[in-house]
């Protein structure tokens, strides 16, 4: 079979060629053809880096490879008999690249040399002087001629690719002449780039040919051509300006930052821009079918070999592309690999056999000699999958190892397997990252009790994958779906909100909120259903049963411009829900700003856009804040007023005392609600005291405490199903000196605290709600004696009252008991 | 090359320059001097000149055009080389002799070429090399040029 040689050129840099030359390279060799590169671009080279092996880039910075620069000097300067460098093999400096397992094609490259060493340049230079000073020995043309035939005699490979120099150069000439067979010509739609291309094609194609060689083929690459670019009129005159075959590749920018092959074909994360993975694929689709189609051969080979760079380029990706920025999980929550922790197609022996890994991923810099691998992958195909990854397991004891066939085929095995004859593989889809090496004893563990093991131990990265189990556990639809896991999902929440710790909970939070991307990623693009199932049945339970710091906290955060915040929605839940009211504090301002405006005869519409905002203070006070204060409570302060300013008992006997008098209270205590301000208030001394007298947790106290006096807040703002407020039905102020609780705004919101604290199936909290209740004052006390009386009339009854006409349908026989102990 | 020259030398004052020059060359290369490449471009320079002003007929012309080619090829201007010899050797009246001295000059720039580059050898197209000059040396669009 004879040689093709085929010569890469481009007029400029800065094209992609030699990534071209490497990436083809590649291909056909994976296709099973025998293949051999050559970096002719002596005064600028680079092949090697995207080919060959850490070892050899190693070998090149110290300069000890050799390769062309040093077979054109031998040719040249050695003598003709009795010089061993006449005998050498030109084996010697060729490197054998490594393949996937299994490939019957091979590649050697010949690099240019040790570039970019001194002893490089040193070599270089030796070359242009002999060609200058020796010229009788022989010319460039006849080595390079000498080195092709070489090459043809001691490889006999199919293709010979040449890397040749840019601009003209008399190396250039001659590879894109006498040598090749066929040229590739890479160009930019930049002028420059352009007409140099343009004006060396026609030399090209009115030069001589060897009476031996083919007539010459030219190919033409448009590159860097950038989205949306294919079709304009730039590059449409020069595809008609060059002729003859002409294929357009989209821009990526990344390609000319990137060192290997693989990542050279990813996307340009590196280049900061998002929108770079489109133009990453497409450019790796276009460029894989621009060599399938330009260098035909046996179809099924190159299918295979197509399938299996374009899963490794997808798994390279998975692996070193950073997720999204996790919504309050700080920026490094979902870390990727190190692109420099990575390396493709290393070889590992045992005994007598040995395969390579497409990519290994190491605990440190793969360079470094330290490195130890963390996880093996490798694109099986035809072969038992389960066998390979025994043999993976046994052969390098790395802790993980990944088998795939395709993309969406993946096996993942972990060292536990390797205990196990039968080498099962594990539930896991996706691949390990850092953090799972960290945090998790198997990384291929990922069931929902690791899961949560994990985060209690502080590793709240996985609260996303959490969040994601628990919906495809209780997404169960009328019409199938998701497999239907109630027990698993009840188990997740129960588990999530045991989290004392603050920022866990807090991370935990905000998984469960509105649109977490993270869990858009392993949903999907989900529909909005999920978000607010996510929210209702997830994030709203949790908002009310985890630390109330950490619901605080969230409840503080800055507001969102797209629609209302999750704890805006799990407020507006508890009201709908367990009060039977509306409450959405911007649907009031606008409505109740629309009145006031059709009331002011106002007739400019561009009036109205300034008056309304003018009257945005005047409804702040609608939308319910939250705080947590150090400060002494109210009815501490009213203690000093009250005994003409001696100093108070301390905030631990004023609770400690309290509760042994059985007038424990929770509004001007524990916690507060401030109608003027719309203020929610929590007072973390007295609850700490409470919890320790009571034997309770103070975050159980505190929940209690957040719940009954938010209850207190949408009793006041929230607005009735006919969309009625009354301002007026507020509690009295606790501060105010002669503040008794009211046992009326107290009954009912301790009934309804009570309901809202069953709805959340949280026995801690109902234990401490219940605690609490047995030595508060008797006004705290009267939900007892409503406890069976169903929610909707408890309702109707609430709402009667807020109308004033709460005496007529009051139940009153029920209250009896509580308003006698008040009297 | 020659035609620019705008000063007229006799052939008396070309031999003795040329004498001069390849003494110098042959010590040159006798020394392995790098400079031996250019002092041999001088030779081919002279006795172009020589050629120029010498019938092919006669042997002053004949061997002036036949130490053209061999100081091209010796000074490694295999291009100059071929290009001097085609139009010598499409000179009716020079002698076979020195036809046959001008064709035994290349076959032995390829003898020597030939031990330098086995493999090149082997493959044949050392001598297709020369083919391919002398179509290139009448084409001044052919890149590279230089080669």
């Amino acid at each position: 079979m004879t040689m093709e040689t085929v010569a890469f050129y481009s007029y400029k840099g800065g094209v992609g060629r030699t990534l071209l030359v490497a990436n083809t390279a590649q291909f056909l060799a994976m296709s099973g053809r025998r293949v051999v590169a050559l970096d002719l671009d002596l005064e600028a080279p680079g092949l090697h880096q995207k080919l060959a092996s850490r070892d050899v880039l190693s070998r090149a910075e110290s300069g000890a490879l050799s390769g062309a620069v040093d077979e054109l000097l031998d040719a040249l300067e050695s003598e003709p008999r009795g010089d061993e460098r006449r005998n050498r093999s030109l084996r010697q400096r060729a490197i054998e690249v490594d393949l996937p397992s299994g490939t019957r094609g091979s590649l050697i490259l010949i690099p240019a040399g040790s570039a970019p060493s001194h002893a490089y340049w040193a070599s270089l230079e030796r070359l242009n002087n002999s060609l200058r000073a020796h010229r009788r020995n022989g010319g460039l043309a006849e080595a390079v001629l000498e080195l092709q035939s070489r090459i043809a005699d001691e490889f006999a490979p199919e293709f010979l690719l040449i890397d040749s120099r840019t601009g003209i150069t008399e190396l250039g000439g001659l590879a894109t002449s006498i040598l090749a067979d066929r040229v590739v010509c890479l160009t930019t739609t930049a002028p420059e780039s352009a007409e140099g291309t343009r004006v060396v094609a026609d030399a090209l194609r009115t030069a001589p040919r060897l009476s031996s060689q083919r007539p010459l083929r030219i190919d033409f690459l448009i590159t860097r051509v950038t989205s949306g670019a294919a079709r304009s009129s730039n590059v449409s005159r020069l595809t008609e300006e060059l002729g003859g075959a002409v294929t357009v590749l989209p821009h990526d920018a990344g390609i000319a930052i990137e060192k290997r092959v693989f990542a050279g074909w990813r996307s340009g994360q590196s280049a900061g821009s998002e929108d770079n993975d489109d133009a990453g694929g497409e450019l790796f689709s276009a460029t894989l079918g621009w060599i399938a189609g330009s260098f035909p051969g046996h179809k099924q080979d190159a299918e295979m070999a197509r399938r299996r760079m374009v899963a490794v380029h997808r798994i390279w990706k998975d692996l070193t592309e950073g997720w999204k920025r996790h919504r309050g999980g700080g920026a490094s929550s979902r870390r990727a690999w190190p692109a420099e922790q990575l390396d493709e197609r290393v070889r590992f022996e045992s005994q007598d056999e040995w395969r390579r890994a497409d990519i290994v991923v190491y605990d440190a810099p793969a360079k470094e000699p330290t490195a130890k691998p963390l996880m093996i992958i490798e694109y099986v195909d035809g072969e038992d999958r389960d066998a390979v990854a025994r043999w993976w397991l046994a052969a390098t004891q790395v802790p993980v190892v990944a088998v795939f066939s395709n993309d969406s085929d993946r096996r993942l095995y972990s060292r536990r397997a390797a205990w196990d004859s039968r080498a099962r593989h594990s539930d896991r889809w996706d691949l390990p990252l850092p953090h799972d090496f960290k945090a998790l004893s198997d990384p291929t563990d990922v069931s929902v009790d690791t899961l949560l093991d994990a985060v209690r131990r502080g590793h709240p990265e996985y609260l996303d994958r959490i969040v994601t189990e628990w919906v495809n556990c209780s997404a169960a639809v009328l019409a199938g779906g998701r497999p239907w896991k109630p027990k698993v999902a009840k188990k997740i929440i129960d588990e999530l909100a045991r989290i004392d710790d603050n920022e866990i909970a807090y991370r935990v939070l905000w998984a469960a909120s509105r649109g977490s991307l993270d869990r858009n990623r392993w949903l999907g693009d989900q529909d909005d259903w999920l978000d607010e199932q996510v929210l209702a049945e997830l994030f709203a339970p949790l908002l009310w049963r985890l630390p109330p710091e950490a619901s605080i906290r969230l409840m503080q955060g800055p507001p969102r411009p797209f629609g209302p915040p999750a704890n805006l929605v799990a407020i507006a839940l508890l009201a709908r829900d367990v009060l039977g009211l509306r409450y959405d504090p911007d649907a009031t301002f606008r409505k109740e700003g629309q009145r006031i405006l059709e009331r002011s005869g106002r007739d400019s519409e561009s009036a109205d856009d300034m008056a309304i905002y003018g009257l945005l203070p005047a409804f702040r006070q609608t939308e319910i804040t939250f705080e947590i204060s150090s400060e002494l409570p109210p009815l501490a302060n009213c203690a000093i007023q009250g005994e003409e300013k001696r100093p108070p008992a301390d905030i631990n006997s004023l609770v400690s005392d309290r509760i042994a008098a059985g007038s424990l209270v929770t509004t001007g205590l524990l916690g507060d609600y401030q109608p003027h301000a719309g203020r929610v208030v929590l007072y973390s001394s007295a609850i700490t005291q409470c919890a320790d007298k009571l034997a309770l947790r103070a975050r159980h106290v505190g929940s209690v405490t957040l719940i009954h006096e938010t209850i207190h807040a949408l009793a006041h703002l929230g607005r009735d199903l006919d969309g009625r407020m009354w301002m007026e039905f507020a509690l009295p102020a606790a501060d105010h000196p002669l503040f008794e609780p009211s046992w009326f705004h107290e009954t009912l919101t301790q009934y309804f605290t009570y309901h809202h604290i069953l709805r959340l199936r949280d026995p801690a909290l109902l234990h401490a709600f219940q605690a609490m209740s047995a030595r508060q004052a008797p006004a705290y006390r009267g939900w007892e004696r409503l406890r069976d009386l169903p929610i909707e009339d408890a309702r109707s009854w609430f709402m009667s009252v807020r109308r004033g006409v709460g005496a007529a349908v009051t139940p009153w026989h029920l209250l009896s008991g509580a308003i006698r102990n008040e009297d | 090359m020659t035609e620019t020259h705008s000063i007229a030398f006799s052939e008396d004052e070309l031999d003795a320059l040329v004498s001069i020059a390849i003494r110098r060359a042959e010590i040159l290369d006798d020394i392995q001097s790098p400079a031996a490449s250019e002092a041999w471009q001088e030779v081919m320079l002279y006795e172009e000149r020589l050629a120029m002003i010498t019938p092919p007929a006669e042997i002053a012309g004949g061997v002036a055009r036949v130490g053209a080619v061999r100081a091209a090829l010796a000074a490694g201007r295999r291009m100059e080389a071929v290009r001097l010899a085609s139009r010598y050797l499409a000179e009716e009246p020079l002698p076979p002799e020195r036809r046959a001295a001008i064709e035994r000059a290349f076959q032995e720039d390829r003898d020597r070429l030939a031990g330098r580059f086995p493999a090149l050898a082997r493959s044949g197209r050392l001598a297709e090399l020369d083919e391919w000059r002398a179509i290139a040396s009448r084409n001044p669009r052919v890149f590279p040029l230089a080669a």
